[in-house]
């Protein structure tokens, strides 16, 4: 599996302190025995937020389905609580795609431990409307966007920021405050055009920290936001939404998705144009491009 | 003289003339182009996103109205400057016009003004006309346009949209409602054939699910076979026939998969003839 660099200084106290209203919500869930969704984008950190409550609860048993392969639906029987990462494996899109997923939820709902699955926000918003997960799973927590003070304090805690000291005493005077407050639409507009760097990297991760971290490593924001990739097929953008939704995913689950034989072509064009990687009989998203993904899928309805 | 009426004598009269001729027909060509500029424009624009695209499209008719509105009351404004003889000798030419045979073009004209405000349909919806199904591509003064499936235009008269119904599939909404029809045997198992039809609906590509659009699979029992209909919604009316080519392609490679057989063809063709199945059940 590709090692996913941009998530790995992140201590997950300094998570905590990041989402600490949505780390209180879910320590209350788990206190009150609900069954709980912490649900985020790709590279938000959810998963190391599971680490930080983890630690927090003592008892917790972790269960993760690293690819769709592993991912069988059991529910093991002798903790009080489970914190289960990879629920998007659970299921594939194709006729009987749902068995491990709806073996999972009856497990979850005949169990009498408290259970919180991280969920990728694309494949969640689809489960909950395909099957009836979220009869199982009563609370959902998202992930928000992160400000441009949160991205600015974190880049500069992690990567030599020497050249770029003036933009973060700006982004500190201000204090992000007042274009924090727009719709996230024109927030992101107005950060692509601005002259300093954090409300640029901001803008173009859309406030999620792990692409914020790619997008400072790979110096995205030089090369401006254009998009010259050109029109997607429709196959394409269809792959392209397999991929968001798994972040990471076989070439053999791809084949059963569709149509065997574009797929190849497809993973090319998409490799490209820079949405993905493939390699070692995987497909995984590229963090930088997540945003500019996201926007064509929502131009073609594929996402809501 | 009685004061506050005007002076005829003062008034000047309007004269009809080459220039005035000229000048008409040049702001209406003006208008033409700008209108056909402006319905471009906003064409280019509502392709970017499927989500916005009947919003803008629905502004085309609108700013077409608007241009040759005001281009014709830049040329007749004049008229409201003409002696009560001219004006009179213009009625009569009109009605004239009209008794001979134009009215028709007249009434659609009428009725393509009207619709503007009324809205029936916009552009980009998916409408019945008579026998004309298709995607609205073009609402003008006199007709509207429908592309039908096969990628035929067909040109409807406005005028007859008063005095035809219309079934409008998506009414302004980028997502819609398609029906798959699928027929089984009658001794097959049902039960597993209607999940087989759910999530071949449920897995589409094409598909659109919310909270208001679900999918739905409804049993009819016929003479020796059953007929499945299974409803969903799609992300773009664009892509009806694509939804139904992926979901059929998907339920019949399963069905075969599993041995859920088709209902033999002569007792399909001895119901279609002349008996009513029973009332159907949701599944």
């Amino acid at each position: 599996m590709m090692e996913r660099a941009y998530v790995k200084t992140v201590s997950a106290k300094d998570l905590k302190s990041l989402f600490e209203d949505e780390f209180g919500r879910l320590k209350q869930a788990v206190d009150a025995g609900k069954n709980t969704a912490l649900v985020s984008e790709p590279y938000a950190g959810r998963d190391m937020l599971l680490d930080e409550l983890s630690s927090n609860l003592g008892g917790a048993e972790r269960v993760s389905f690293g690819s769709v392969a592993d991912a069988e639906g059991d529910v093991p029987e002798d903790a009080d609580v489970y914190l289960v990462e990879g629920c998007r494996y659970l299921y594939t899109r194709r006729i009987d795609g749902f068995e491990n997923l709806e073996s999972f939820v009856d497990g979850v709902a005949e169990s009498e431990a408290t259970v919180v699955a991280s969920w990728n926000l694309y494949a969640w918003s689809y489960v909950r409307q395909a099957t009836e997960v979220d009869d199982v799973f009563r609370e959902d927590i998202v992930l928000p966007e992160l400000g441009t003070s949160s991205i600015a304090e974190l880049v500069a805690s992690e990567y030599d920021i020497t050249d770029f000291k003036s933009d973060l005493e700006e982004t500190r005077e201000e204090g992000g405050d007042i274009t924090d407050r727009l719709p996230a639409g024109i927030r992101f507009r107005l950060g692509e055009r601005s002259d300093n760097v954090f409300e640029q990297i901001t803008a173009l991760s859309g406030g999620n920290l792990g692409v914020a971290r790619s997008v400072f490593e790979s110096r995205t924001w030089e090369d401006g936001s254009e998009d010259d990739v050109g029109e997607l097929s429709y196959e394409d953008a269809f792959m392209l939404l397999v991929v968001l939704t798994k972040e990471d995913v076989e070439h053999q689950v791809l084949e059963e998705v569709v149509s065997p034989n574009s797929l190849e072509k497809s993973i090319r064009k998409l490799s490209d144009a820079g949405y993905v990687e493939s390699d070692d009989g995987r497909v995984t998203l590229r963090p930088e491009r997540l945003v500019n993904a996201v926007e064509r899928l929502e131009r073609r309805n594929l996402v809501w | 003289m009685v004061s506050g009426v005007p002076d005829l004598t003062e008034v000047q009269p309007f004269d009809i003339d080459s220039t005035t001729v000229v000048g008409a027909v040049f702001t209406l060509a003006v208008a033409y182009v700008l209108a056909r500029f402006a319905a471009y424009a906003l064409t280019r624009l509502s392709e970017r996103s499927v989500k916005r695209r009947t919003t803008v499209k629905m502004f085309i008719p609108v700013t077409r109205s608007v241009i040759y509105a005001a281009a014709l009351y830049y040329v007749l404004g004049p008229l409201f400057n003409l002696t009560s003889g001219q004006l009179l000798a213009f009625s009569g030419v009109l009605g004239a016009v009209l008794g001979l045979g134009i009215k028709e073009l007249f009434a659609n004209m009428v009725a393509g003004i009207v619709m503007v405000f009324e809205s029936p349909y916009r552009t980009g919806d998916k409408v019945e006309f008579r026998d004309y199904y298709g995607e609205v591509t073009d609402i003008g003064i006199r007709s509207t346009k429908l592309t039908t499936p096969d990628d035929s235009v067909v040109t409807v008269p406005n005028y007859l949209v008063f005095t035809n119904a219309v079934s409008n599939a998506n009414a302004g909404s980028v997502e819609m409602m398609v029906v798959v029809e699928f027929h089984v045997a009658a001794d097959t198992d049902i039960d597993r054939a209607v999940s087989v039809v759910r999530e071949g609906l449920k897995i589409s590509r094409y598909v659109h699910l919310s909270d208001n659009h679900g999918v739905q699979v409804l049993v009819e029992d016929r003479r020796g076979y059953r007929r499945l209909r299974g409803k969903a919604y799609i992300n773009d009316v664009r892509n009806e026939q694509a939804f139904r080519s992926d979901v059929t392609e998907r339920v019949l490679a399963k069905f075969e998969e599993e041995g859920i057989e088709s209902p033999d063809v002569s007792a399909a063709l001895l119901d279609d003839a002349g008996s009513v199945g029973s009332a159907g059940e949701e599944a």
